[in-house]
């Protein structure tokens, strides 16, 4: 219906990954002589039209991969390819150039969009950062956007103050669309919407996707609404990832404790189900990245860990457990059956 | 648009944002219902009025002699006149306009270089800010006074010049304030979606640290006037500001009114009751703009 005005991007032709990060770190410093290892060795690829889901919990390090790879923060070492471009050794307008391409949605509907800006120049913005559109031409591709999103497209002369969560979330994708980017990083997207409204906006990004051929890297905590919308999923602790799977087959079969324990904390919505459902309490909390714990950094809080021995020692490597399926656990073939 | 739908629209965009973006009505409405205030930005509208005035028609020449020197208030000359025989209330008049003009071009000037220097400080950071940073700190080291005098000797007697001097002693407080702002806001969220969709560091200062920051910069600047115009009569009462006879309200309260004030008080009293209002004004006028714009204050 927009193909006018948004030409999609031509679908690509191979298999080949779309986005490559290869052992990407990055390191804070807080400090004299400390550091944060918010990430800390991270790869995997995305390849086009896929829709890839990251989920752990607060403090992970998920955001912060999702801005490294948006390039809003620098990485501390390791390559993120796009598209056969290395983005980590591009500098000043070659970056903003890039930028084009990779767009990002972010959590807080209400503090990613400049309250002192209309709708329309929200919108415009990315299109007017790029010469890419004159002002007449920039009001009529913003209406158009906003009809794509779902919204009404006089909208365009109001303030970000005047909509509710869920339609300034519909805005941010709106401007997020506007460059016609391949890879769009959805940084918890609707974690900060009520859930009626998650659902609309997780249809949208799907409708989205579907129309302008779109990659997604969808950031979350919530696994329901990843394993609704993923492809693929990546489950990410302290920094680090623990495993990697096909979603459809990761919600049945667990090769890491971590992501079992993590799924076993889904509340299903049969009352009787429910109160047969097991949960695995992890104990403790998430230690800090200040001081990750030697060996497999999952060991302190993992039920079926040998500490002292393996675990408390030697890093796991990623490894492929099953085809499409990895998992950094020294004892990943045990995790079924004895955790949960 | 009932009042109802109004409401719930606000409750449903939150706190945050009604905040922030009601804030020019708001403040407005705020500003308003704060009695002090209005008062003050009547009084400085009726001066801003007299200056207009005084362009196009004082009662007497300022600067030539139309009566008995030191002659008191009469219908004729309201003010009474001065030691060379000069009308005292257009030599207030042009005083005025004098003060004024010193005042709002020294915020000019301050706010131009103060909001400059802040948002590159804030926003590039590194050896940039430590540069600014430093600046700012030599320049609070100095007294106001002394040093305003010293460039004033410097760079020579002129208006433009007694601006320049008084502005290089009050950009400082803006400076830091718009750098404290830029280092806030350029953390913000909306910052980083402008930095992804290809904004230039110069569109994401003047576009969206700029106008987030207003606010607290035009507060400022009220604040900035009153003190340009204290530390410009002070000059000018040391008999090294404005040469005469250009009158302005420094020299008459120096040169003319403070050898007469025993037997001619009314050289001196009414233009130092008219410096104080004045200063009081403005001093109300950013109180009133302060609060108003206090995102704290929800009243």
């Amino acid at each position: 219906m927009t193909s006018s005005v948004l030409p999609v991007s031509e679908p690509a032709a191979t298999d080949a990954p779309l986005l490559r990060v290869i052992d990407v770190v990055k390191h804070f410093s807080a400090g004299v002589g400390a550091t944060v290892k918010a990430v800390d060795g991270v790869s995997f690829d995305i390849r086009p039209g896929e829709t890839v889901g990251l989920v752990g919990e607060s403090g992970c390090g998920k955001s912060t991969l999702g801005r490294l790879i948006t390039r809003l923060l620098p990485v501390t070492s390791g390559q993120i390819l796009f598209d056969g471009v290395d983005l980590t050794a591009l500098r000043g307008e070659h970056l903003r150039q890039q930028r084009k391409q990779l767009q990002i949605i972010f959590q807080d509907p209400f503090a990613s969009l400049d309250p002192r800006m209309t709708i329309g120049d929200i919108i415009g913005e990315p299109l007017v950062n790029f010469g890419l559109a004159g002002r007449h031409e920039k009001d009529r591709r913003v209406q158009e956007l906003l009809r794509v999103v779902g919204l009404n497209p006089y909208f365009n002369n109001r303030y970000p103050h005047e909509f509710s969560g869920g339609q300034r979330q519909r805005i941010g994708i709106a401007r997020a669309l506007a460059l016609r980017p391949k890879l769009i990083v959805c940084d918890e997207p609707v974690s900060a919407l009520d859930v009626s409204i998650q659902a609309q906006i997780v249809n949208l990004l799907e409708d989205l996707q579907a129309e302008f051929h779109l990659t997604y890297l969808f950031i979350a905590h919530d696994l329901s609404v990843v394993r609704h919308i993923s492809d693929r999923v990546l489950v990410m602790y302290l920094g680090k990832l623990v495993e990697i799977a096909p979603s459809d087959v990761l919600y049945q079969s667990q090769q890491h404790p971590y992501t079992r324990a993590l799924l076993s904390a889904i509340p299903v919505p049969d009352p009787r189900v429910e109160s047969q459902r097991r949960l695995i309490h992890l104990s403790g909390e998430i230690p800090s990245p200040l001081h990750p714990p030697s060996g497999c950094r999952f060991h302190p809080r993992c039920p079926i860990a040998e500490a002292p021995g393996i675990c408390s020692q030697v890093e796991p490597p990623m490894e492929q457990k099953a085809p499409g399926r990895f998992a950094a656990c020294h004892f990943s073939d045990r995790v079924v059956t004895e955790v949960g | 648009m009932s009042i109802a739908t109004e409401v719930a629209q606000e409750f449903d965009a939150g706190v945050v944002a009604r905040e922030q973006v009601s804030l020019w009505r708001d403040g407005w409405r705020r500003l308003r219902r704060n009695r002090l205030a209005l008062a003050a930005t009547i009084f400085l509208a009726f001066l801003a009025l007299v200056c207009v005035v005084t362009f196009f028609w004082t009662p007497y020449p300022p600067s030539v002699f139309v009566g008995n020197p030191y002659a008191g208030p009469s219908l004729a000359h309201p003010f009474g006149l001065d030691e060379y025989g000069r009308d005292m209330l257009s030599r207030m008049m042009v005083g005025a306009q004098i003060s004024m003009a010193v005042g709002l071009g020294c915020a000019v000037i301050a706010v131009v270089v103060g909001v400059s220097l802040g948002l590159l400080a804030g926003y590039l950071r590194g050896w940039v800010d430590s540069v600014i940073s430093t600046a700012i700190n030599i320049f609070y080291s100095f007294p106001t006074i002394l040093m305003a005098l010293i460039l004033y000797i410097v760079i020579g007697p002129s208006i433009i010049n007694i601006m320049v001097a008084i502005s290089l002693t009050v950009w400082m407080d803006m400076a830091r304030l718009v750098r404290g702002q830029t280092l806030s806001i350029r953390e913000r969220e909306y910052v980083e979606a402008a930095r992804a969709s290809g904004a230039r560091t110069g569109r994401i200062m003047l576009g969206h640290v700029l106008p987030n920051s207003l606010g607290p910069i035009i507060v400022q600047a009220t604040y900035i006037i009153p003190s340009a115009i204290l530390t410009e009569a002070f000059l000018s009462f040391l008999g090294v500001g404005i040469p005469p006879p250009t009158p302005d309200w420094g020299n008459i309260l120096g040169t003319d009114g403070l050898p007469a004030i025993r037997f001619a008080p009314h050289i001196l009293l009414p233009t130092a009751i008219l410096l104080s209002v004045t200063l009081l004004a403005f001093n109300f006028l950013g109180d009133g703009l302060r609060d108003a714009f206090d995102p704290r204050q929800k009243r």
